[in-house]
């Protein structure tokens, strides 16, 4: 299948677990991947080397400039952009007596203000290009009752927000915007849940196990394809059902 | 030999024989020229426009129309039967009309008609009737438009506004030439209080120009009269009578100055019109056409020609209309964010910006357009303060039209026809009608040329 055939993507976090499988399958199907990186230079060289045509940019989604570099980078490399995945993002475990005024700064500037910045410094460029799909990375932390940190649920709350207020502003140009929401997923951010959390969360969960980096990648994939150009402004939960 | 175009054929009103005849507009070199073809006597050609291709864009294009409500029998031919009648081409757009005959300057320019020998002031009960004869016509009618003589010198201005807001007209005009409002703080006060929008007309700031347009050196008046506006922040329309020769240099300058300042909604420049008891003997270095004053305005940092747009429904040689959004002195032309014919529609049936709801949704993708095409961080900074408020959830619908008029800024160019170039295809589009007590509706240069000198309240006749 080359469902991304000829499509021109820009993945945040492309070194992480989800990011990494994102880039991968999106090359799979057919799409130039640019991705951005900020801590782990021989992962990302490693990445681009393993991706036909790929590009490897060095961006901080809390640095505005480095943002914007980093999409042109992109533009001027492909031409111009059709889709964009705003994988990057992080958790802090800190109980609420814990938590600083910077602890929250971080987590809304990371998880919240850092996919806004990525999408207008993108979305800028797709207005010319007619068209296209933004991914965000939301996480069913901010949906459901769970034992997650308080600055992680609400920022990734705020993904869905964000998805329906851009997808009606961005609808004049065609770009559809959607909020895919995991469960949990073997790996990455989820390695270090306390066991007792995780069995009580497969308990729930209809298909009894931990996701797959894959299994979301797909869906994300799908997202960005044109064979979804009729879901737009959504909340995709990929959870095995919980 | 040079060679010359027909481009289009009209009738035109020939004051000395008292009828319509016919006159062809024909370009050659030096412009295009409205020539009547009066068999009385070969009248001088007309400049209608300095270039031929501005002509062609502008005025060659299909004109939507808008029959009038309540017409009148046509019967001895246009401009005999204005009323208007069933012949004309458009419905009542701004109503103006005059409130009194008496005035405090006696200008060598004056267009009008006005007995000194008796003071004629319109009652309240006249004005009501009028105000019930346009509501009749137009029912969701807002605009109304005062003039004179000069309207502050009606003693019973505030009550005239006053019931005029009270019957619904939320934008109340009033023309003046700016001489009691510069020393009147209550009036401008009281003004202020009823929301009145206040027309000033202000030609100049050179004493030599004052005394060749006014008859006076009244520059410092009329300084004055602008910081008693800005002081009491009365929304106002400056309207500036270019004359060739005599002010069209000052135009950009005072352009430039009066749309850096927060209470001047727009400015209006009227091409000198050779009619009125004065205006009809005023000797200058000819006419200026409208494409010219377009030009001079381009003088001004910010406007291009490409800004100027007719409002859908008038006559292209009547109104020239160019808006802009404006924030602390820069001005963006929004015809660089909204298609032009959508600017035009937003133009018609009004003399203000009417941003509705779907034109609002078009300037935030106009913007947006802007912003991907990457236009000048500045510009988006201009058009922020309209964006947030056009969709400010906590204001109503006036307040925001009324916050949105001090954002958006409008230049016009308005020229009025005389006796030289009086075209009944322009007179026919006319929207601006002078309504009177009996439910009449004359088209402003009709009733400036023609009908206002018929009428004794205004015009002593001849013995």
């Amino acid at each position: 299948m080359n469902d991304l055939a000829g499509k021109r993507i820009l993945v945040t976090g492309g070194t992480g677990h989800l990011g990494e499988a994102i880039c991968r399958r999106a090359t799979e199907l057919g799409g130039r991947v640019a991705f951005t990186w900020t801590r782990n230079a021989e992962k990302a060289s490693a990445l681009a080397a393993s991706l036909e045509g790929s590009l490897s940019l060095e961006a901080d989604v809390r640095d505005a400039a480095a943002v914007e570099r980093a999409v042109n980078a992109a533009v001027a490399a492909f031409g111009g952009l059709d889709c964009v995945v705003n994988n990057a993002g992080m958790s802090q475990v800190l109980p609420l007596p814990l938590l600083e005024e910077e602890d929250i700064d971080l987590a809304v500037d990371v998880n919240l203000k850092g996919p806004l910045r990525v999408t207008r410094a993108a979305v800028r460029h797709m207005i010319r290009t007619g068209g296209g799909s933004v991914v965000l990375m939301g996480s069913i932390a901010g949906h459901k009752l769970l034992d997650v940190p308080v600055t992680y649920a609400m920022t990734k709350a705020g993904l869905s927000g964000m998805a329906k207020a851009l997808a009606s502003e961005l609808k004049r140009f065609s770009i559809r915007v959607n909020n895919v929401v995991p469960g949990m997923v073997d790996g990455g951010i989820a390695r270090g849940i306390p066991e007792d959390h995780r069995k009580a969360f497969l308990a729930h969960c209809a298909a009894g196990r931990p996701g797959t980096a894959l299994e979301i990648a797909e869906v994300v994939c799908f997202l960005l394809s044109d064979r979804s150009s009729y879901v737009n402004a959504q909340d995709i939960a990929v959870d095995g059902g919980f | 030999m040079a060679s010359e175009t027909i481009l289009a054929n009209t009738m035109a009103w020939c004051v000395r024989c008292g009828r319509a005849e016919t006159a062809r507009t024909v370009s050659r070199e030096g412009g295009v020229f409205l020539e009547r073809l009066c068999p009385a006597g070969a009248a001088e050609p007309v400049l209608v426009a300095a270039s031929e291709a501005w002509y062609r864009r502008r005025v060659m294009q299909p004109r939507s129309i808008q029959r009038p409500v309540h017409p009148k029998p046509a019967l001895e031919g246009c401009p005999r039967d204005c009323g208007p009648c069933t012949r004309h081409l458009s419905d009542l757009r701004l109503p103006i009309f005059s409130i009194t005959n008496v005035c405090n300057l006696d200008c060598p320019i004056c267009f009008t008609h006005n007995r000194p020998d008796r003071a004629y002031h319109k009652t309240l009960s006249d004005v009501e009737r009028i105000a019930d004869h346009i509501l009749e016509r137009n029912p969701s009618q807002t605009i109304v438009d005062l003039t004179g003589g000069e309207p502050t010198l009606h003693p019973q201005l505030p009550e005239i506004v006053a019931l005029l807001r009270s019957k619904g007209f939320s934008r109340v005009m009033v023309n003046t030439n700016g001489m009691r409002l510069a020393r009147d703080a209550d009036l401008a006060r009281a003004l202020a209080q009823m929301d009145a929008h206040v027309v000033l007309s202000l030609d100049t700031l050179d004493p030599a120009a004052s005394r060749t347009i006014h008859g006076a050196d009244i520059v410092e008046s009329k300084e004055r009269c602008l910081e008693a506006l800005q002081q009491a922040s009365i929304a106002t329309t400056v309207i500036f009578v270019a004359i060739r020769g005599v002010n069209e240099h000052e135009l950009a300058p005072l352009a430039t100055r009066l749309l850096a300042r927060d209470h001047v909604l727009s400015i209006t420049v009227q091409n000198m019109a050779y009619t009125g008891a004065n205006g009809s003997r005023f000797q200058t270095g000819g006419r200026i056409a409208m494409d010219e004053v377009e030009s001079l305005l381009c003088g001004v940092p910010g406007i291009a020609a490409e800004d100027f747009h007719t409002p859908d429904g008038a006559h292209p040689l009547c109104y020239s209309m160019a808006w802009f959004a404006q924030d602390a002195g820069r001005i963006l032309s929004l015809a660089r964010i909204l298609p032009r014919e959508r600017l035009s529609g937003a133009s018609a049936g009004s003399y203000l910006p009417r941003l509705d709801a779907s034109l609002v949704e078009e300037f935030q993708t106009g913007l947006a357009r802007a912003w991907s095409e990457g236009c000048d961080p500045e510009d988006l900074k201009v058009l922020r303060r309209i964006s947030l408020v056009a969709q400010d959830p906590t204001l109503s619908a006036s307040r925001r039209e009324r916050k949105l008029e001090r954002s958006i800024k409008m230049v016009c160019v308005h020229p009025h026809m005389d006796g030289a170039n009086f075209d009944l295809d322009r007179i026919a589009h006319c929207g601006d009608l002078v309504p009177d007590e009996s439910g009449s509706m004359v088209p402003a240069c009709s009733y400036n040329l023609l009908y206002r000198e018929r009428d004794e309240r205004f015009w002593k006749p001849s013995p």
